[in-house]
Order: structure tokens, then C-alpha cells, then sequence
């Protein structure tokens, strides 16, 4: 085990701790969320060594192969909880993207990696192509914390109905919760859009031409996509709001992880992620 | 010492006795030390309590109550409590937590803890004890807001509404509320809502005069009773109270509003008995709706939430309190230990008068070396029990400790002062 996998490996389990404790306190509804910052943090500190070693070896940033930008998107979703948890004091998020950050740096683990690039990503140009995968990991980490929020919405949503009082004074309220899904949602949309244009733009200038369009990848991709574009629409246009855009969140999320995950496993095609 | 009466112990009419406005508080703290043998005295008052506490050397805690006699009348007499000792301290420490309030746990307390010390300080000496005793007091009120949960949840119906609308909505600047009917809770309730920011008020009365009134209370507007579904939509906070036999907002006018709002929520507080809004409203998407059966259960369980906390409060209080004897118990050594000091320096003196003719052949040098060390002797005897009372931390050690010295050494009980907290010079004589 080399020293990048050691830190790596040392991050996921402080993020697993900080699952649990973020997981506790929402649960318990007892004692500060200091203990799980502490340990997120210190999880991200080693994550981001992880990845500074990586880029040394590599020569670039560690997120041109599939397990290093799912590990790069993980590093991205634990950058903007702490963030959020900073700026909004809204400890509550972390109960829901730490077990999904769990997840993804484990599949980042489990994920088969080779060193360099593959060869049809080695024919590219670097620069448009790095910004392109660079734009859809922040991308759908911002919606994956998107859709944290839009559940956290849900659940303190069930509690009003329910007539439970909230359990901390300083839980968000629902209409935060909603601004901050919706925040996130337009953010992780704008960078969607970034990202594909450049991946056009890359595909065109390379050696694809024509035949990106037909990936199946790349069609869920503009799926998702599609539904973010709708949701914003709705919201931004319409002024709709409430329980039913959060339901496109979920939705849009759901369609964004079946990209990565499914989509790509089952129609391995030239786009290699 | 202390005494007073409280809300546990007296009713409203009597507690009005000795209820002071700020001018007359002052009159009463200056005369609170002049009772005999007060050397410092503070007077909390609040609108359920009304305690004088005092330090210094009164024989009596009857003299206390006979102060509050005076100025309450006879009345007074059968509702007062005294306290003695570590009796007050946990007993301030308690008042300052909240744990002993009409409403458990409520915070308004510990300020007039704080401005009860303030006035002591103004209208009298520097009252080392009474102002170290109440910020104490406050330290402690702190420790239990935070460290326990006993001031968490709305205790009335009016801050549990406002509790929920800050769920809902968090910041509730700018807000609107729809006010149908114009009962007394529902009035209490838009007034706590405007107290937290809520900025537009429309009232929808059957008597238009008294909308009028209530909305120029609240400096909004009056509008027909006939026209309140048609703003539904338009509030983000529906209270209503009317006296109607049935239901006056069905579902299917609850879902016109809130489809009118697109999404937005609409809390629906429902006051009235029998209930203004049908149940079943508050199943519709982003409405929410909370009758009075709801609210009030949700305070007996912010109640019975508070309650629960009482070991808890009591852990800090007990360790508060433990700290604040500790001080006192060390802040005690200081007289005992200037006649100590005094004792030591009159037996040296002596002593020295008595071997001066066989010292006489000794030069000036000699002499003040004997001198120096004589002197040495003495202040390294003196640091001991100062080592003994800053390495103990049991009070009752301390003062068994002291009163031994007092008896051996024949130290002058008279004129022991608790009060001082002169203590470096003794100290830096103890070296």
C-alpha cells in the first residue's frame, strides 16, 4: 500500500466516523455536531493529501480514470458540507451526504485503476477534456448534496405534518432547506452545462467526429440534464415551489447516479466514463 | 441570609405588597443595609419573587423578615421564607437556572439576577460576597441554558406557534398573516408572530369595528369577513378564532389557496372550539395545520421536556455552588490569618524584647541578621496555612482549620471582618 492509499484509506474510515456521529447526533437528537466536523474535516485533510500525492505521481490531477474522479466527487460533496455546515450552521446535511460520501470513496476503492491515461483519452487534447470531467464531478456532487437536502426537506416536512417539534433550536427551516437544495441544484447545473459543452467541443476536435452523440452515457447525461433544466425552469420561470420540486431533485439525482453507475457499466462504449 | 416570597409561596395580592418599581428598589437596597449588622445587601425582584439577601454579621434571620414586614405590611408575614448559609446559595443558584420560575426554565431571570448585583453595587459599598454570590448565580443560570435542555421549547401557545412558523419559514421578516375572527389567544399569538418579524397583518372580522381596532393595533388592515377566502392565498400564516358551529375553511378552499400560492406553504393555526379548519386540510401538500388541542399538547411536552432536566440542573447547581463556598471558605482565612500574623509578630516582639540584653554584644550587623531571621521564622509559619487552604478543596476542612487556629493562638473572634478581600497583603507577609 503506497502512501496516497493509505491517506485515501485513512479518509474513508474518519468519513465513516463522521457518518456515524453526524448520524447520532440527527438521530439522538443530543449533543454538538463538533465531534463529527472534527472528524470530516481531518477525513477531508487526508483525502486532499491523498489526491496531492496522486497528481505528483500522475503528472495531473487524479480524476481522468472513473475510480479517481468518483474519489475527487467524494472530496467535492465532503468540501461542501463542511462548507454549508460553516455558513449555515446546518449539521443536519451531514447525517445525509457523509453515508453517501461512505459509499462513493468505496466504490472509488473497489473500482479496478491503472496508471496514466487510456488510450482514447490519452488521443485527446488535456486541457478541454480535464475541465469537461472536471465540470461533471463538482457537477454531480453538487447534486448529490442536492438531493441530501431535498430528503432533509422530506423528513423535516413528515415531522411538521406530524406535529413534532423540531429537535434542536437551530435546525434550518424548511424553507432554507429548500433555497439550499435549489442553490445547489443551479450550481451543479450550470457546471452540467459547462461540462458538456466542452465535452462536445472536445469529442468534435479528437477523434469521436460524429458518433458521440449515440453513447448511451452521453444521452442520460443530457437527460439529466433535461431534468434539472425543467426543474430551474419551473422554479425560476413558474415561481413553483414546495414538495413537488423537491421531488425533481430526488428524481434528477436518481437519473445523474444511474449515469455514472449503471449507464456505464452496462453499455461500455468509447466514452470511458 | 436571605428572605422573601415567591409565587410558590404566596398569591398574587400579596406578592403585589412587595412588588418595587425601579426608583423605590434603589430606596429599599439602602435600606437593606442599614438593618443591623448587614454589612452588604441586594434585593431581586421579579414579577413572581421578591428576595433581600444580605452578608455580614445578623444574629437573626427575623430581622429579615421583619425588614420585609415593614415595607409589605403584616400580610406579608406568613408567605415569607428565610435562608441561612449554603441555604442561599443554592437557593439563588437555583432562581438564577430558571428551575425554581412559574414557567420552568424560563431565561428572563438570570438579567434580573445580573441587574439585582448591579444595584447592589450602586446604592452600596463594593459588597464583595453579595456580588460574587449573584455572578456566580448568573455562571450557573448560564451552565444550565446550555449545558442542560431545560430552556428548550415553547412553553405557551403563542411561542409554540412562533416556533413552528420558524420551522416553516425560517426568517419570518417580511411575512403575512391572515387573522379571521379576534379571540384572545389568536390576538396573543399575532402579537408574539409581529414580535418576530412577521410585518403584514390583515384582520377578517364579522364586527368590522373590531377588525378595525385589532388591525390599527397591529398596523395593518381590516377587511369583511365575507372576503377572507378570497386572501387564503395571499397570507403565509392563516390564524383563525372564530366563534362559527361548523368548519368555515374546507379542503377544497384550503387547496384553491394553496394552489394560488404555487407551492409556497400556509400554516393554518386553528384557535377556535369548535375548530375553524377541516382536519383533513392539513393533509394537502405544503399546508400545514395545527389546532389548539395540537399546540397546547405541544406545550405540556415542552413542559414535561423541562422537567425531566431537573437532575441535570441540579448536578450544576451543586457543583456551582460547591465552587462559590470554596471561595467564601478561603476568602475567610484573610482576618483570621491578620490576627494570626498580628499574634505571631506581638510573641516575636516580645520574645526579642526579652534576649535584648544578651544580644547586646552582638553588632549592628549581627543584630539585623537575627532580626531578619526572626522574621523569616515568622512568615514561613504563616505560609502554611495558606498552602493548607489553596491545596484543600473541602470547606468544612478549611473551616475546622480555622477555628482551630482561632482557639490555639487566642485569636480575637470580635474582630474577624468575613467581608474583607484585602488578602495580599497577607500573603505577600506569608511569602
Amino acid at each position: 500500500m503506497n502512501v496516497s492509499h493509505a491517506l485515501f484509506i485513512a479518509a474513508l474510515l474518519l468519513y465513516t466516523a463522521g457518518a456515524g456521529l453526524y448520524h447520532v447526533r440527527f438521530l439522538t437528537r443530543n449533543g454538538g455536531a463538533v465531534p463529527a466536523h472534527i472528524a470530516t474535516a481531518l477525513g477531508w485533510i487526508a483525502h486532499t493529501i491523498a489526491i496531492g500525492i496522486r497528481t505528483l505521481e500522475l503528472g495531473h490531477a487524479p480524476y481522468v480514470q472513473f475510480s479517481e474522479a468518483v474519489s475527487t466527487m467524494a472530496w467535492v460533496i465532503v468540501l461542501l458540507t463542511l462548507a454549508i455546515e460553516f455558513r449555515k450552521r446546518m449539521s443536519a446535511l451531514g447525517a445525509f451526504s457523509m453515508p453517501i460520501v461512505v459509499l462513493v470513496m468505496f466504490l472509488a476503492d473497489t473500482l479496478p485503476s491503472s496508471n496514466g491515461y487510456s488510450p482514447i483519452l490519452a488521443g485527446l487534447s488535456d486541457n478541454p477534456l480535464k475541465s469537461h470531467i472536471g465540470a461533471l464531478v463538482t457537477a454531480f456532487g453538487a447534486f448529490a448534496l442536492s438531493f441530501c437536502a431535498a430528503l432533509l426537506y422530506l423528513l423535516q416536512e413528515r415531522r411538521l405534518k406530524r406535529k413534532q417539534m423540531p429537535s434542536h433550536a437551530n435546525e434550518p427551516s424548511l424553507a432554507e432547506v429548500e433555497s439550499l437544495a435549489l442553490s445547489l441544484a443551479a450550481f451543479g447545473f450550470s457546471l452540467l452545462s459547462l461540462g458538456l459543452v466542452l465535452g462536445v467541443v472536445t469529442a468534435w476536435q479528437g477523434a469521436w467526429k460524429g458518433q458521440w452523440l449515440f453513447q448511451p452515457i452521453v444521452l442520460t447525461t443530457f437527460a439529466t440534464w433535461l431534468m434539472y433544466a425543467v426543474l430551474l425552469f419551473r422554479r425560476g420561470v413558474l415561481g413553483k415551489r414546495g414538495r413537488q420540486t423537491v421531488y425533481y431533485l430526488l428524481v434528477g439525482f436518481v437519473i445523474a447516479a444511474a449515469t455514472l453507475l449503471f449507464v456505464r457499466a452496462a453499455f461500455p462504449g468509447q466514452h470511458k466514463f | 441570609m436571605m428572605a422573601g416570597l415567591s409565587h410558590h409561596t404566596a398569591p398574587v395580592a400579596v406578592r403585589e405588597r412587595l412588588a418595587f418599581g425601579p426608583e423605590q428598589l434603589r430606596v429599599i437596597v439602602r435600606a437593606a443595609r442599614q438593618i443591623p449588622g448587614a454589612v452588604e445587601a441586594a434585593v431581586l425582584s421579579t414579577c413572581n419573587r421578591t428576595e433581600v439577601y444580605t452578608a455580614g454579621r445578623i444574629r437573626d434571620i427575623s430581622v429579615l423578615k421583619s425588614f420585609l414586614e415593614e415595607h409589605g405590611g403584616l400580610e406579608v408575614s406568613p408567605h415569607l421564607y428565610a435562608r441561612e448559609g449554603s441555604g442561599v446559595v443554592r437557593h439563588l443558584f437555583r432562581v438564577a437556572s430558571g428551575a425554581d420560575s412559574m414557567v420552568l426554565g424560563e431565561g428572563q431571570v438570570l438579567g434580573q439576577v445580573r441587574d439585582a448585583a448591579r444595584l447592589a453595587v450602586e446604592e452600596g459599598s463594593p459588597c464583595p460576597t453579595i456580588r460574587r454570590l449573584f455572578e456566580s448565580a448568573v455562571v450557573c443560570g448560564r451552565r444550565v441554558r446550555t449545558e442542560t435542555e431545560i430552556g428548550r421549547g415553547a412553553v405557551s401557545v403563542s411561542h409554540t406557534a412562533v416556533e413552528l412558523a420558524r420551522q416553516i419559514f425560517g426568517n419570518l421578516k417580511g411575512r403575512s398573516i391572515l387573522l379571521v375572527g379576534a379571540g384572545e389567544t389568536a390576538e396573543l399569538t399575532a402579537k408574539a408572530l409581529v414580535q418576530h418579524g412577521v410585518s403584514f397583518i390583515v384582520v377578517a372580522n364579522r364586527t368590522l369595528e373590531r377588525a378595525e381596532m385589532l388591525a390599527e393595533t397591529f398596523g395593518g388592515k381590516a377587511v369583511g369577513y365575507d372576503e377572507f377566502p378570497e386572501r387564503l392565498g395571499t397570507a403565509d400564516i392563516v390564524i383563525t378564532s372564530t366563534a362559527a358551529p361548523h368548519t368555515i375553511v374546507s379542503v377544497e378552499t384550503a387547496r384553491k389557496a394553496a394552489d394560488r400560492r404555487r407551492g409556497r406553504p400556509i400554516f393554518f393555526i386553528d384557535l377556535a372550539l369548535p375548530r375553524d379548519v377541516e382536519p383533513s386540510v392539513g393533509d394537502l401538500d405544503n399546508v400545514f395545520l395545527y389546532n389548539l388541542d395540537d399546540l397546547q399538547e405541544m406545550v405540556q411536552r415542552s413542559l414535561e421536556g423541562r422537567g425531566s432536566e431537573l437532575d441535570a440542573v441540579n448536578a450544576i447547581i451543586e457543583e456551582q455552588a460547591r465552587e462559590f463556598e470554596l471561595w467564601l471558605g478561603r476568602l475567610e482565612i484573610v482576618p483570621v490569618m491578620s490576627e494570626f500574623q498580628a499574634r505571631l509578630e506581638q510573641i516575636r516582639q516580645r520574645e526579642w524584647s526579652r534576649s535584648e540584653r544578651k544580644l547586646a554584644a552582638l553588632t549592628t550587623a549581627q543584630r539585623e541578621t537575627v532580626e531578619r531571621m526572626t522574621r523569616a521564622m515568622m512568615k514561613r509559619i504563616l505560609s502554611e496555612p495558606w498552602s493548607f487552604v489553596r491545596e484543600n478543596e473541602d470547606t468544612s476542612d478549611i473551616a475546622a482549620a480555622l477555628s482551630s487556629l482561632v482557639d490555639m493562638f487566642h485569636l480575637d473572634p470580635a474582630s474577624l471582618d468575613s467581608t474583607s478581600t484585602d488578602e495580599s497583603p497577607i500573603e505577600e507577609a506569608a511569602g
